[in-house]
């Protein structure tokens, strides 16, 4: 039916759907879109999106910067250590520092800090996005969210492949 | 639900494409798509290089569930050989490791950690690794492969005296429903599984699977056998069948895991020259059970608790006796009393592990690991049967070992500023053992041979091991974002396994390895490493068994080699090469089926559109040296020793080398269901190679002796080019 329908519509333009999007492309879409829909406590003048470990993200977290959330401005930076983590609204933990995880969890503490990650088995991450079956899925956290006073609405969390509490 | 969200956003798309035919070069900004779109969007994943997770020093090899589908790997052993300087060695009973030192065959070893989710799989036997089809962990349920080289006991556990394998399974998420497998393949094999996955709303995570496999194998022809006993054909000799249970349920910080596989393989060759034709089948159990919990103790100290029990069962079957005659000898059994054997191996084990994090004093992480481990029954026992099954009269003492290990270790991690980190640890192990022997009673008369000679008094004696001490140290430079220089010292020490032990010497000394090993990891760009490593091992004390059959223990083993590895990606395209070169240098001798150089290379390409890829794979494996040929007579109490030791094969040897070979494999795999139908086509040996692996047992023909090489036996025949067809039916719910 999917098909039926995308023939119907798409007779002779190039259907730029059936191209599958670039994975870290559509991972930079996601964390723009955690961002757009997590409540902090406090919302600061400029929202940071941190990159810890070097990235795939390729230029595709630069077109960010140029996007407000929650009509604040984004900056996007780079760290080299989790000592750099608080103060970032948002932190992806990259593979190569996944295994740091227990050092930036007690950097952050309780901080307001959404932590993302893409790498599997790594606890301690609020949000985790994996592949599944040719889509890009994530798994949130709630008692991680909680304990970092950060709410995350209910339209992502429906989208969520697993919630747990 | 998520279909018609797909359908409406392909619609709206679509719409949207048609308004602007014109500009239909320019991608819709993804910033604009709303979450419900993104969500059912189709994601070309990333050229990506895997990052190692486990805690190691050493250049680490890595394989993901995703090349797991993209190369059609069916084993734990077909993914070892995909990975650099590892290769495997299959008497079509068992598939044995190599690697870096090790890879004799028929050498159960005990040399290598295998570890599920953190649990030890052994057996206290033979310390066997079961990579094949006797192994605990379908294929299916693997999210990623890590391979450790080097002596990993600070962090892994007593045991992993020469490298780690770190098998991490997939949780009940990553199926979320019911998959249905099916696999067909070459030598009417057949496989059936059944998975079920899920995630709950309170967040506990459940994984169930059960799986069967069935293989009527293939029919050989051994020249070697046709040439001494008039016919070398064994036809109907290699079916295989195993069942396997397993199940994974976490729960906030608790984890449950348990596991079964129950596995006979029929084998072609026997275990004795004298028993070719006649019926011999492996029969493997085993079991596991573990439970985990991990929680912090305050802001900076993190605990890992960890129980774990287990056993093992041998029930192998040999319609040869090649004990008749001994029996006939020492027991006094009539000729003909004997006429099968039926091993009834038992063994099982329980432990407890406790490790500590702390991460309160800045630039340190502190790990404490206290291990206690019983060994309560390790049993050695052969019933022989009469010509209808029966039990006989006439039986072997039982062997029966005790044995518990209490093991410390301590861990270091230090961040020397920017760029440097240094850590150290050790590892404390002491170590009981105890042997006894019962006669069975009724036996006619007790037979001497498996007590120790210098106290047949005695029916029971302590091996008086001395505590050993395995620490290692390293230091990386991190030297910027993308490059890392690894160096590292370690030692490490391994107990005989209980089939290795001399029943006639109260006491040996371990195995001791020392290891010195420089990698450089180098990333160009975030789609190109470099990873390259060099070593020099010394190991010394090492166990081996001379051209005349006798064990000994104090051999010295020098192994060295270099190894590079390149990883790429690009687009749906990826590739993974690596040469190992290694050298393994012994006294007077060459070491048996150690390959020179191996080669392995992975290309993984798009085939059409986002629905298939292709996974293409070469391996090259160097001309090795098989096992010295023994010749077919043997002292009779010599036979008998060997008996109970279980196997005969030397480890040392120089004899003739078998050919090089590369061999290619070529899968097609879907990348994304279809109605819920997945699956993979695998053409295996592609170029239809005819190769041979190094025989653990070699004989000479008596009549003609080992001059003349036509006439010896020393290699088993592999499989040709095979094809395998896997299909999955995944029900969400």
């Amino acid at each position: 039916m999917v098909a039926a329908l995308h023939l119907a519509v798409l007779a002779g333009p190039r259907d730029l759907h059936a191209e599958p999007i670039p994975e870290y492309e559509l991972k930079a879409a996601y964390l723009y879109n955690f961002m757009n829909y997590t409540t902090w406590p406090e919302l600061p003048n400029l929202l940071r999106l941190c990159v810890l470990g070097p990235d795939n993200f390729g230029g595709a977290l630069e077109k960010l910067s140029a996007r407000t959330v929650q009509g604040k401005p984004i900056r996007i930076a780079s760290l080299n250590s989790p000592a750099q983590a608080r103060g970032c609204q948002l932190l992806f933990v990259t593979e190569r520092e996944a295994g740091n995880m227990d050092t930036i969890e007690r950097l952050l503490g309780d901080a307001p800090t959404l932590v993302v990650t893409d790498t599997p088995t790594t606890p301690a991450a609020a949000i985790q996005l994996a592949l599944q079956n040719g889509r890009l899925v994530f798994d949130v956290d709630l008692a991680r969210l909680r304990r970092s006073g950060l709410m995350v609405s209910a339209k992502v969390l429906s989208l969520a492949r697993s919630t747990r509490n | 639900m998520r279909t018609y969200l797909r359908a409406a956003w392909h619609l709206a798309i679509g719409v949207a494409v048609a308004l602007t035919a014109s500009a239909a070069s320019a991608q819709p900004d993804l910033l604009d798509i709303p979450m419900e779109g993104l969500v059912a969007s189709d994601v070309q994943s990333a050229a990506r290089v895997a990052k190692q997770l486990s805690e190691s020093n050493a250049a680490v090899s890595i394989v993901t569930a995703e090349d797991i589908r993209t190369f059609g790997y069916r084993t734990l052993g077909e993914v070892l050989n995909s990975m650099r300087g590892l290769y495997t060695t299959s008497d079509r009973r068992y598939q044995f490791p190599g690697g870096r030192a090790y890879g004799v065959p028929g050498d159960f070893a005990g040399r290598i950690r295998l570890l599920i989710d953190g649990y030890a799989t052994q057996d206290n036997l033979s310390g066997q690794l079961y990579l094949d089809e006797s192994g605990l962990i379908d294929i299916d349920l693997i999210d990623r492969v890590e391979y450790i080289p080097g002596p990993g006991g600070v962090n892994y556990g007593q045991g992993a005296f020469f490298g780690v394998i770190n098998v991490i399974t997939k949780n009940g998420r990553d199926f979320n429903g019911l998959r249905l497998s099916g696999e067909a393949g070459s030598y009417n094999t057949f496989r059936k599984r059944a998975t079920f996955g899920k995630q709950f709303d309170n967040g506990a995570d459940l994984l169930l699977s059960y799986s069967r496999l069935n293989s009527v194998g293939q029919d050989f022809d051994f020249p070697y056998f046709a040439a001494t006993t008039g016919n070398g054909r064994a036809a109907g000799m290699d079916g295989e069948h195993n069942e396997r249970i397993f199940l994974k349920f976490q729960y906030q910080n608790f984890s449950l895991e348990a596991g079964h596989v129950q596995r006979t393989k029929q084998s072609p060759l026997p275990r004795d020259e004298l028993g070719f034709g006649k019926p011999y089948q492996t029969d493997d159990t085993q079991d596991f059970v573990q439970l985990n919990y991990d929680y912090a103790l305050g802001s900076s100290l993190r605990g890992s608790t960890r129980a774990f029990a287990g056993q093992y069962l041998d029930h192998a079957y040999r319609g040869y006796n090649e004990y008749a005659a001994t029996l006939q000898g020492l027991a006094g059994a009539p000729p003909g009393a004997v006429a099968a054997m039926r091993n009834r191996g038992k063994g099982a084990w329980t432990g407890i592990d406790q490790q500590l994090v702390y991460t309160g004093i800045a630039g340190h992480t502190l790990t404490l690991g206290a291990e206690y481990r019983r060994d309560p029954n390790i049993d050695f026992y052969n019933q022989s049967l009469t010509s209808s099954g029966r039990r006989s009269d006439y039986d072997f003492p039982i062997a029966s070992l005790d044995s518990s290990t209490w093991g410390l270790r301590f861990a270091d991690e230090l961040r020397l500023g920017e760029h440097w980190t240094a850590n150290v640890g050790a590892r404390y192990d002491r170590p009981q053992l105890g042997v006894c022997q019962f006669i069975r009673p009724g036996t006619p008369a007790p037979v001497p041979f498996v007590l120790p000679r210098s106290k047949t008094t005695s029916h029971c004696i302590d091996y008086p091991y001395q505590p050993q001490w395995s620490p290692r140290a390293g230091l990386v430079w991190q030297a910027d974002a993308r490059t890392t220089l690894k160096a590292s010292w370690a030692e490490a020490n391994r107990m005989p396994t209980p089939l290795e032990l001399p029943f006639d010497q109260a006491y040996v000394r371990p195995e001791r390895v020392e290891t010195r090993e420089l990698v450089l990891i180098r990333d160009f760009g975030s789609l190109w490493r470099f990873t390259g490593s060099v070593y020099d091992y010394h190991v010394s004390d090492a166990q081996y068994i001379d051209d005349r059959g006798y064990r000994h223990y104090d051999g010295k083993i020098n192994p060295y080699g270099a190894e590079v590895q390149l990883d790429t990606s690009w687009g749906r395209w990826s590739l993974r090469g690596s040469v190992a070169w290694r050298q393994s240098d012994v006294p007077d001798k060459a070491l048996a089926n150690s390959p020179r150089w191996l080669g392995k290379f992975n290309l993984g390409m798009p085939l059409w559109n986002e629905w298939l890829r292709g996974g293409l794979e070469a391996q090259f494996l160097d001309s090795r040296y098989g096992q010295f040929a023994r010749s077919g007579v043997v002292p009779a109490d010599e036979t008998a020793q060997n008996a109970l030791r279980g196997m005969a094969g030397p480890v040392i040897a120089d004899n003739r080398k078998l050919p090089p070979v590369t061999l290619v494999n070529f899968t097609v795999s879907s990348v994304k269901a279809w109605h819920g139908v997945s699956g993979a086509l695998s053409v295996k040996n592609l170029l239809d190679r005819r190769w041979d692996a190094v025989a653990p047992t070699a004989y000479a023909s008596a009549s003609s002796g080992s001059s003349a090489p036509d006439l010896m036996f020393d290699r088993v025949p592999m499989d040709g080019r095979s094809i395998w067809l896997q299909l999955h039916y995944d029900l969400g719910f």
